[in-house]
């Protein structure tokens, strides 16, 4: 008897260990290309610029008891694709090009994202405070989720997002979060994110704080972020000299 | 009253006060009463459903609504690993504090590994760096070039070349279209900065994406974007200048930027002096068609193409006058997505005069002595290049290419010398007349076998023929005869044909290569002057090869290299001889890089060369150089070989963070032996043979380094080189060791102001040449130190912009000094939306007649000084009308 209570009690832990609320939830980040498209009248660059915003990038959302960490999802493959659609293929350096993720803890609200700019790292620390999220009546489907719309004005660009109804994890792609629901779709003014599976897991996750670099806060790390920008652009102005 | 205002504020008070309900709650487990993190509780309306308020709980499962108004409502409790929990709640005003405790059940129910919609593997990497303009409003900017040499990395060298990292960018496109060939300048000149939307340098570039996945590619190319306003429909401007003293100038830019075509037309008439297109881009057009081959190594012939130019070619600004009349056409048109066309032909039209004063010092092989030429010249010059490309991809595993140049180009050139030598005066006249033409062609066809190999095959013909006529007369005899007046007629022709094969396959990171080839090269230099007892000499040349080589590359990760071997198999004959002597060569190629990340990399490299000699320097009979020179028969064998080894060193570190790029290249040559020449001086003329001379010996070294400083708003250059040659040549026989240095030294600030009213850029340029004649234990030396100083700005309001120049030239050889201030000014009237601008202009104001400068040269026996006159400043107005 007595084993069999101790066998139940095993299988119950197990059991419980195993409903700890553990997701891992890919992404894909797509460019807006339509803004930039905007400028290109040639049909040629176009395509090819098109071709190239619109491969989209890989992210894993790691959630595990209030603690998500999002990030890249490192390539498995070295093999290239060797695809010969594009005759110029246009390739960027881009701003950050290496990412430690973005960690938020909703049971002490903290929130850390290590990143890189044009080559120097940053560890972007600050506190998670809630966004006014304005729920809508608007509801429509994603595979079998049924969602509903949310607006909201985040650092000065209007957010539109999607959240699951049936999903009650209140975090989503980046750093946004804060929903009745997970979001499945979220649209920024530049890029576009949205969830392509949803994958619960057995295992504990294994989520790395990101930790190196020169701490900021997330307003001052989009200061450094938009003067960066501007020099460079500048750096091509300067030249009005002569 | 009071108590009427007192009560109302009061019962106002409890009103709003009775509206503030506060829900609060905890949410534990039923099976653990442990609190719950993380549940999401929604507070809806009974009626519609619709969420009014939501929450979370924290880590003690506790979480709370504000502010809620009395009514009906139902609170939903979501939890991922319990059951959903409900129920409907009254809220009335009183109390204003509800507190709840709710208990949720565990669910077993796991979610479902769920995927929502299909992915695409990204494939993004990068190393181009994209400059969007478009965020540029007016500004001080005139030109592509203004805009090319501020962008970090990016600068436009001495002959008008595009530079990105230290190298020549290798295709010029505008809206991903090649435009222009090499011709840099033309785009760099004419393309307006208002017309741009954006730069972008792309590293790795080749067009048919076949070679580019499967090679990858050294080549970089710059795009240029215009922007979409200028699309479709002909655009450009027309300018008119005129200036005392009778200079004028008038530009024509046309630009059709569209879908399937972009046609450039570009006209210009001037004496002021400005080239469009310079003479030294005449010698760089002048190469092979050979480079045109698609998927072709450059180095693959290499037999340089050294012909003797004419000096007055050149020139750039140290004539005393220039007129020229310039137009090109410039198309590319895509009528399908497998067909380009492009092509271009351009037409020059020049005349300049030269007037020098140069001082020599003609070494013997025991004395030296001077003598001084007073030199005036008038050259005429037309030239044209026109070639046209076709491209015909018919899926994207083939690409089939055929180019046509043709160059044909007249050149004549006067010359009339007063010589002073020893008290006494003679006077040359020089009448020279050449007529050359080129002509080539090629065709490529690759085709991609899978998505690893490559198969390419190529061939070309490149057939040059040059012929001068050359009139010599003087008071005195002229050389060793008894005549005063000379006639030579000289004719170079070349025919080369090859035909080659490549495959290229890709393993994991590496590219393996194996080259096939063959071919065959024609040569004869006809010489016909009174100086030889014969009419006519022909020498001719006969040079066939046939080469294997194999390569392996790695072009990514941390450690790169590239490592080839040639084994190439040559006969040359002589056809006066006939007989045929087989060389066979061994020729390796390496180089390894460390590649820190796209934009920091460390690189050597090796490499080894082989030449066969000119065919200009295998002369059987005399012939006349210049009034001075008289070339005696070549003592060299057609069958020597000539080898060099060249060694390299790269640094590259660019940090876009903090603007800071440095640049290093050191690079040493060592030749086994070199054509050299054996002077014997003849008090009059030195009569100069070819000889072999035992070694030829160069460095050079060069470092360039820029900072942002951002306190200062300012940025920092600084450039750095060096350039050292030795070789020896001969004087009676006697080896006499020539070694020239060039040091020089360019620092500089750019400021970066936010405000437009001022900006400048102001440095110094030093530059220390020198030239040893070992022999003589003598020397010639020129410094030259310029300051300067650019200052430009906008005054918005009024829609003017300026431009300020000022620099201070000094030159100062072993005997003679020149200095002059350069001033050149402009103001401009450019009101935005009109299509007419206004501007005023000097150049080189202060020196309306023409000023001096000083260069020194060396050359077989020979040290000189010339002062040489320049252009002459000029003010004026002018206007320019915008299409």
């Amino acid at each position: 008897m007595r084993i069999h209570v101790i066998l139940l009690c095993t299988l119950t832990l197990v059991h419980l260990k195993s409903g700890a609320q553990s997701l891992t939830v890919h992404y894909e980040q797509r460019v807006n290309t339509e803004k930039q498209l905007r400028e290109i009248a040639d049909p040629e660059i176009k395509k090819q610029v098109s071709s190239m915003l619109s491969k989209p990038s890989n992210y894993t959302l790691n959630y595990e008891n209030g603690i998500s960490l999002y990030l890249k999802t490192p390539k498995e493959t070295i093999g290239e694709d060797l695809t010969v659609d594009q005759p110029a293929k246009f390739k960027t350096v881009t701003l950050s090009s290496h990412d430690s993720g973005i960690y938020k803890n909703f049971k002490t609200k903290e929130y850390l994202h290590g990143v890189d700019i044009l080559g120097k790292s940053f560890l972007v620390k600050d506190k998670l405070e809630p966004y006014e999220w304005k729920l809508e009546d608007e509801e429509k489907n994603i595979g079998e989720h049924r969602v509903g719309k949310a607006t909201a004005k985040i650092n000065n660009l209007d957010i539109v997002a999607w959240y699951a109804k049936d999903i009650p994890i209140q975090d989503g792609p980046k750093h946004y979060y804060g929903l009745p629901g997970l979001i499945l779709e979220l649209i920024e003014e530049n890029n576009a994110y949205q969830a392509v599976s949803i994958k619960p897991n057995d295992n504990e996750l294994e989520i790395t704080k990101p930790s190196k670099g020169k701490v900021v806060t997330f307003k001052e790390y989009n200061e450094i972020r938009d003067e960066k920008i501007n020099e460079v652009r500048k750096n091509a102005r300067s030249m009005l000299g002569n | 009253m009071k108590y009427a205002c007192l009560s109302l504020l009061l019962f106002l008070n409890l009103s709003i006060c009775h509206s503030q309900i506060s829900l609060k709650g905890i949410i534990t487990s039923e099976r653990s009463q442990t609190s719950i993190f993380g549940a999401t509780a929604q507070l809806k309306d009974v009626n519609t459903l619709k969420i009014v308020s939501y929450s979370s709980s924290n880590a003690d499962g506790y979480f709370e609504f504000k502010s809620i108004k009395p009514g009906k409502y139902r609170l939903e409790i979501n939890h991922l690993t319990y059951h959903p929990y409900d129920e409907e709640l009254s809220v009335s005003e009183e109390p204003n504090t509800i507190s709840l405790t709710i208990t949720l059940r565990e669910s077993s129910k796991l979610l479902d590994e769920i995927v929502l919609q299909k992915s695409v593997p990204s494939s993004m990497s990068g190393d181009t760096i994209s400059y969007n303009l478009g965020l540029l409003t007016t500004g001080n900017e005139q030109r592509l070039k203004d805009v090319i040499n501020r962008l970090p990395g990016l600068e436009i060298n001495d002959n008008g070349k595009i530079m990105a990292h230290g190298k020549v960018i290798n295709d010029l496109m505008v809206n991903g279209k090649k435009m222009f060939g090499d011709n840099h300048q033309l785009a760099t000149e004419n393309i307006s900065a208002e017309m741009l939307d954006g730069i972008d340098l792309l590293n790795n570039h080749e067009t048919f994406a076949a070679i580019k996945d499967i090679e990858g590619s050294d080549k970089t190319a710059l795009n240029i974007k215009i922007k979409k306003e200028y699309l479709g429909k002909i655009t450009g401007n027309v300018e008119a200048y005129g200036a005392y003293q009778n200079r004028y100038n008038t530009h024509a830019n046309l630009f059709r930027f569209h879908n399937k075509s972009n046609i450039a037309a570009i006209v210009d008439l001037n004496n002021t002096g400005e080239q469009p297109l310079s003479l030294q881009n005449y010698l760089d057009m002048n190469k092979s068609i050979k480079q045109d081959m698609k998927n072709n190594d450059l180095s693959l012939s290499n037999v340089r193409n050294t012909r003797d130019i004419p000096e007055f070619l050149l020139q750039n600004n140290e004539v005393a006058s220039r007129n020229s009349q310039f137009a090109s056409f410039d198309f590319i048109h895509q009528p399908t997505n497998k067909v380009t066309i492009n092509g271009f032909s351009i037409f020059n039209f020049s005349k300049t005069t030269e007037s020098v004063l140069s001082e020599k010092i003609i070494f013997t092989d025991n004395s030296s002595f001077q003598t001084l030429d007073r030199q005036s010249k008038q050259n005429g010059f037309f030239f044209n290049q026109t070639k046209v490309n076709l491209d015909y991809k018919s899926n994207d595993k083939s690409l089939f290419n055929y180019t046509i140049a043709y160059d044909p180009n007249r050149i004549k050139q006067d010359q009339f010398v007063d010589n002073e030598l020893r008290n006494e005066t003679t006077y040359f006249d020089e009448n020279r007349n050449q007529r050359n033409y080129s002509f080539g062609h090629q065709f490529s066809y690759i085709l991609r076998l899978d998505r690893t190999k490559l198969l390419s095959v190529n061939a070309f013909q490149d057939i040059k023929d040059n012929r001068e006529n050359f009139d010599l007369s003087s008071n005195r005899v002229l050389f060793r005869g008894d005549e005063n007046d000379l006639f030579q007629q000289n004719r170079i022709k070349k025919n080369e044909a090859g035909f080659f094969v490549k495959y290229t396959q890709k393993l994991n990171q590496h590219i393996a290569r194996v080259n096939t080839g063959f071919v065959t090269n024609r040569r004869s230099f006809a010489i016909e002057n009174l100086l030889n007892t014969e009419e006519k000499t022909t020498t001719n040349l006969g040079l066939s090869y046939g080469f294997v080589d194999g390569a392996i590359l790695k072009k990514e990760g941390l450690i790169q290299y590239q490592a080839k071997a040639e084994f190439r198999n040559s006969t040359i004959r002589s056809r006066n001889e006939n007989i045929d002597q087989p060389v066979f060569q061994f020729l390796p190629a390496a180089e390894l890089k460390i590649a820190f990340s796209p934009i920091h990399h460390l690189s050597v490299g090796y490499n080894r060369t082989f030449d066969f000699a000119q065919i200009e320097n295998l002369n059987e009979v005399s012939y006349i150089r210049d009034f001075r020179t008289l070339i005696s028969p070549s003592s060299i064998y057609y069958d020597e070989i000539f080898t060099q080894n060249n060694y390299s060193l790269n640094y590259l570190n660019i940090n876009l963070y903090d603007g800071r790029v440095m640049m290093g290249n050191i690079s040493r040559t060592y030749g086994n032996q070199v054509r050299s020449t054996n002077t014997i001086n003849e008090i009059n003329f030195n009569d100069v043979s070819f000889i072999l001379s035992p070694m030829d010996k160069s460095w050079s070294a060069n470092l360039s380094f820029e900072q942002r400083v951002k306190l200062l708003k300012n940025k920092v250059k600084i450039n750095l080189s060096y350039f050292n040659t030795e070789t020896i040549s001969f004087i009676n026989a006697i080896p006499n060791q020539n070694a020239g240095n060039i040091y020089s030294i360019r620092p500089s600030f750019q400021s970066n102001f936010d405000q437009s009213y001022i900006n400048y850029e102001s440095g110094v340029k030093y530059s220390y040449q020198t030239f040893n004649f070992n022999l003589f234990d003598t020397r010639n030396t020129i410094q030259t130190i310029s300051p300067f100083l650019n200052v430009n700005g906008r005054w918005e309001s009024q829609n003017i912009r300026y431009f300020i120049e000022n620099i201070f030239e000094s030159y100062k050889s072993n005997a003679v000094t020149r200095n002059f201030y350069n001033l050149g000014a402009k103001i401009m009237y450019d009101k935005k939306s009109t299509k007419i601008k206004y501007w005023m202009q000097g150049v080189n104001i202060l020196n309306i007649n023409n000023p001096e400068i000083i260069k020194i040269a060396s050359s077989n026996n020979i040290f000189s000084t010339d002062i040489t006159r320049r252009l002459a400043g000029y003010t004026g107005i002018g206007m320019s009308y915008e299409l």
